[in-house]
């Protein structure tokens, strides 16, 4: 019944290389030893069956012929692989009609979870049903992942026409954000088979030390024999994972009437010129290299390797109190 | 289907008095089978018409009411609606029988209207449910109107006289079913698609029966059905009546089938009758079926049954007239049919493939000229 899927379509070799990511990375060699199949937690990569199988092309035979066949099906470039990161994508919301991308819906951060869908889906049904109680509630209740990320649910819908039908479908499912994927030109970045719910996670959190913005951390097509009894269990150790993103402190933080640069110095009035270009780390012409740190009414907070950590401030400096020596220093501070 | 099946097994076993052979008669039965959603009730005659002396003509007519109350899985079905099924079932066959000193022919014309089984007016349902909207590429959801018809013609030879009959049969049967739907993936989009309207069955069979001495007798059946888009199926059938001393007979049978790729069903069933006076006896009888589960590939939904085992045990009370020109019958048991569970595939049929206690009892009359 499937003949003429896409799938089908393609020689076994091709589709395999494409599945794991190969043509997107033929290029960028370096980036293979970090990809890892789709479906990555699935008994199948458990057991290193995909990771194998694909090491096994990289042979110049292999790459030859990948690079043969890839030119030969060039609309089938481009599926993301998890640690890759994703481009922009415009959707059209479900239920407004209105033009949304992808960097909008994230915009706030936190976690994306993608679910495609179809109403007719069988195995839709029960997995949306899964993952309304284990994701939407779970995290709805909790007001976020384990570090308090927002986690937004994302449906997207592959069936388009037979409105009333999708309609009691998410209606059933309490789905709440809704986009069109009616020709599956998303789900394919994605996955190149058929079948569906596909699932994927997404870190929209900037300057997570977790994992960068954007990047996949998670897909899975359970469909058929690949099917998981209970999606969610799968999916939230992925969405605790992420944490939230540090703000890089900024110069004016510390030193707050510090003027503006002149050839990549800057003035304070206290301490005089610094060059702050690795900041938190300056240069000052006295001190050397030093970490810089805000303390309380003005006060600076700072490491450097001679002296280790010391504290001064606008009305003391160029005294300084050295937490090593457990005693006020003056220049030149040795 | 199979446990619709297995119960009319278990009629047709129990419908001897209907059975009138060349003598002119007439039966009818009325029989009832009964669990807690679904009622299954039906009312046969038959009757035989002398035409010569070495010619007859068989008949017989059925109305079978199915009451079935339609329950989806509704945590995965999100368009299941509880609802009532009803549908009957009207079947209706004859058979010219011409007899010589050692062979007896028979062609048969039969056919029917309705659906064969509470399984497919309960699948049928789900389709209806799930894609009787609209709203897809491809085919639209149709009412069914299921019917079919056969012919079949046997032959039975009388090779030992009065001691060994040999029967070949070869039936042809239509039969337009209710179909089942899918979803076809097309790549950039989906369309639905309909399976089987119309299945061509061709069968053959051979019964060797035998009467191995004063007091037993057998019989064998082999079968070959070929059905279509499906493999050929074997089956075998054995029966050994026994008579015990003055009042006792026992009846056993068995059974086995089996299709390519994956489907066995075998049964057992053992009868025992004690005759009382005065033309009444009463026997028990036990029967268990098995089989494997049904076959069907299907891409995202399939009806195919998982595997059945039923067990079944009923009293029957029999009568018959001091000439042996009438009798009656009574018979009444429970019968339990127990599902191996659902898989992913079959999980929206979970309310049709659980299991069930059935109560299943009949009445039957016979009158002979």
């Amino acid at each position: 019944m499937n003949h003429l899927s896409p799938r089908s379509l393609l020689p076994p070799l091709e589709y395999h290389l494409s599945l794991t990511g190969f043509r997107k990375y033929h290029l960028s060699l370096t980036k293979l030893s970090r990809t890892v199949p789709i479906n990555y937690l699935s008994p199948t990569a458990l057991t290193g069956a995909s990771r194998t199988s694909r090491i096994n092309y990289l042979s110049l035979p292999g790459l030859l012929l990948a690079c043969a066949l890839l030119a030969a099906f060039p609309a089938r470039a481009g599926a993301y692989v998890v640690g890759d990161t994703l481009d922009d994508f415009t959707f059209t919301d479900y239920r407004t009609g209105e033009e949304v991308s992808l960097y909008e819906l994230g915009e706030g951060g936190g976690v994306l979870v993608l679910e495609w869908f179809a109403w007719w889906c069988p195995f839709c049904a029960r997995a949306a049903g899964n993952v309304e109680t284990g994701i939407v509630q779970y995290y709805g209740a909790k007001g976020g992942n384990k570090h308090g990320l927002p986690v937004r649910h994302i449906a997207l819908n592959v069936q388009g026409g037979a409105r009333d039908q999708s309609d009691t479908f998410i209606a059933t499912y309490g789905m709440g954000t809704v986009l069109e994927d009616y020709d599956r030109a998303y789900f394919y970045q994605f996955n190149y088979g058929g079948g569906q719910p596909l699932f994927a996670i997404i870190n929209a959190e900037p300057d997570s030390p977790s994992a960068g913005r954007w990047e996949l951390l998670y897909t899975r097509l359970n469909y058929a024999g690949n099917e998981a009894p209970d999606i969610s269990a799968l999916m939230r150790p992925v969405i605790d994972s992420i944490m939230p993103g540090v703000v890089p402190p900024m110069v004016e933080d510390v030193f707050p009437m510090a003027g503006t640069a002149v050839e990549g110095w800057r003035r304070s009035p206290w301490f005089g010129w610094f060059q702050p270009d690795g900041f938190p780390i300056v240069y000052h012409p006295r001190l050397g290299f030093a970490w810089a740190e805000a303390g309380a009414e003005g006060h600076v907070y700072l490491y450097s390797p001679e002296l280790g950590w010391i504290w001064t401030g606008p009305e003391m400096f160029p005294i300084v109190y050295s937490y090593r020596e457990g005693a006020w220093l003056i220049p030149p501070w040795e | 289907m199979k446990a619709a099946w297995s119960i009319l097994g278990i009629l047709a076993a129990g419908g001897g008095l209907a059975e009138a052979g060349m003598i002119p008669g007439w039966s009818a039965t009325a029989e009832g089978f009964l669990t807690g959603d679904i009622r299954i009730m039906s009312a046969e005659s038959r009757g035989t018409l002398a035409l010569k002396p070495e010619a007859s003509l068989d008949w017989g007519l059925q109305a079978l009411r199915q009451e079935v109350e339609y329950r989806p899985n509704r945590p995965i079905d999100p368009f299941g609606e509880e609802t009532e099924l009803e549908d009957i079932l009207l079947e209706g066959h004859m058979a010219l029988v011409a007899k010589s000193s050692r062979w007896e022919h028979r062609a048969t014309l039969s056919g029917y209207t309705g659906f064969r089984s509470y399984t497919a007016l309960w699948i049928d349902e789900y389709y209806r449910q799930q894609y009787g909207n609209g709203g897809l590429p491809g085919v639209a959801y149709e009412d069914p109107d299921p019917y079919g018809y056969g012919l079949e013609w046997s032959s039975r030879l009388e090779w030992k006289p009065a001691s060994a009959f040999l029967t070949f049969s070869a039936a042809y049967l239509l039969d337009r079913v209710a179909p089942g739907y899918e979803i076809e993936d097309l790549g950039s989009s989906f369309e639905l698609v309909r399976g089987e309207t119309r299945l061509h069955t061709w069968t053959g069979a051979m019964i060797l029966e035998s009467v191995l001495n004063s007091f037993s007798r057998t019989r064998h059946s082999i079968r070959v059905t070929k059905t279509t888009s499906r493999e050929v199926r074997w089956s075998w059938n054995g029966a050994l009546n026994l008579a015990l001393g003055n009042h006792w007979i026992a009846r056993t049978e068995g059974a086995f089938a089996k299709e390519d790729p994956r489907f066995e069903a075998w049964s057992v069933r053992q009868a025992l009758e004690f005759e009382l006076s005065d033309g009444w006896a009463v026997s028990v009888t036990a029967r268990y079926y098995e089989d494997t589960g049904q076959i069907e590939s299907a891409n995202l939904v399939s009806s195919a049954a998982p595997a059945l085992d039923t067990r079944s045990i009923f009293l029957t009370l029999r009568q018959s007239s001091p000439d042996g020109e009438s009798g009656f019958s009574i018979s009444v048991g429970p019968y339990l049919s127990h599902y191996a569970p659902t898989g992913l595939g079959t999980e929206r049929f979970a309310g049709l493939y659980r299991d069930r206690d059935w109560w299943w009892g009949r009445v039957a009359f016979s009158k002979s000229y």
